[in-house]
């Protein structure tokens, strides 16, 4: 007995479990039925790439080459300005109450009465001599600019920091460059009045 | 085998790998404090006008000190012709404790930015008592006021 019907001699067979798909999606299914992989806890990595890189981003934006070889002692804090410019690699004094410093070697000290007649550094003054022959042995076709930073507490007495500046210029270092920080929040300024403006 | 059923996973250890050792590089060599610089130059104490002077005596010269002193700040212009004094101006301004009252500086400051446009240096003296962030503060104002070349006398 055939269930055939008409001219054409055909041979019907049933369907198999799926017609076979372009892509293959058994890991799709295996995902969405958890057969597979079931009670292993995976990590979200997505998240993480994703904060690395914002973190690597914003310090490539913040990062900055300059001052990253600059001595800051605990006993100094350094005043703040806006309108400075960028700091250079140069020579450093540092000038606290107790004494003066010149890259971090101690060449001396400061008395707690400076009368004038104390003005001399004479350690500070052979250390300089000392440098200068360093710089012009170094670099023999430029000429001497004399340049060095300078970094104080902002209470240091105005008198502890003459006494450098005139000992550097009897040495030639004419270029003298005060350390600040850079413009950030200043505090209100208390007020003061006018005590008179004479002509 | 379906075609890339073993691609469909990144492997993402070496990026995260590489990413760690630059954070920590960064974090290790980032600059916190940015820390800048007035600079003064000594030889700027004797001006423009002065070093005119010296070669013609009969030259105008003008000249702006400011004057840090315990409880005031006295701002002093000067302008002579072939010796003969035309303006001669002191403003005195408080000093009450630490800080300077900046605003009554600024006045005068642009006031003179005004009538000298051309001037860019004044001379800083200071009296031996004060501490250094009055001198700095004062300094950082003559600057922004348009004086860059700011002589800080040592006398």
């Amino acid at each position: 007995m055939s269930f055939l019907k008409g001219p054409i001699k055909r041979v019907i067979q049933s369907p198999g479990y799926h017609i076979h798909p372009k892509y293959d999606l058994k890991k799709t299914r295996e995902r969405l039925h958890g057969h597979k992989d079931e009670g292993e806890a995976q990590l979200p990595l997505t998240a993480m790439i994703d904060m690395f890189s914002t973190l690597v981003i914003f310090l490539i934006m913040n990062f900055s080459a300059t001052g990253e070889v600059f001595f800051i002692s605990k006993d100094v804090k350094l005043p703040e300005a806006a309108h400075s410019k960028a700091m250079e690699s140069l020579p450093l004094i540092s000038i606290t109450n107790d004494g003066v410093t010149l890259e971090s070697e101690k060449i001396g000290d400061n008395p707690v009465y400076l009368q004038e007649k104390d003005a001399n550094l004479p350690l500070l003054k052979a250390k300089l001599q000392q440098l200068r022959i360093l710089i012009q042995t170094i670099r023999p076709d430029e000429p001497f600019k004399g340049q060095v930073n300078i970094q104080a507490d902002i209470n240091t007495p105005i008198i502890y920091i003459k006494r450098v500046m005139n000992t550097l210029i009897s040495e030639g270092w004419h270029g003298i460059n005060f350390a600040v920080r850079g413009p950030g929040e200043t505090p209100p300024a208390e007020s003061a009045d006018f005590s008179s403006e004479s002509e | 085998m379906s075609a890339g059923a073993s691609k469909d996973d990144l492997n993402l250890v070496p990026f995260i790998d590489l990413f760690s050792t630059l954070i920590v590089f960064l974090i290790m060599t980032a600059v916190w404090s940015q820390l800048e610089t007035l600079s003064t130059n000594v030889d700027s104490v004797t001006s423009s006008d002065g070093a005119a002077a010296k070669e013609d005596p009969n030259a105008r010269k003008e000249s702006l000190t400011v004057t840090i002193l315990k409880d005031r700040v006295e701002m002093g212009e000067n302008v002579t012709l072939a010796g003969r004094v035309l303006t001669e101006k002191n403003y005195k301004i408080a000093n009450l404790g630490l800080t300077i009252d900046q605003e009554k500086m600024q006045k005068v400051l642009d006031n003179w930015r005004s009538k000298y446009p051309q001037k860019k240096d004044v001379v800083l003296n200071t009296e031996n008592k004060i501490v250094y962030n009055q001198m700095i503060q004062t300094f950082d104002l003559l600057v922004g006021a348009g004086f860059p070349d700011v002589g800080v006398n040592t006398q």
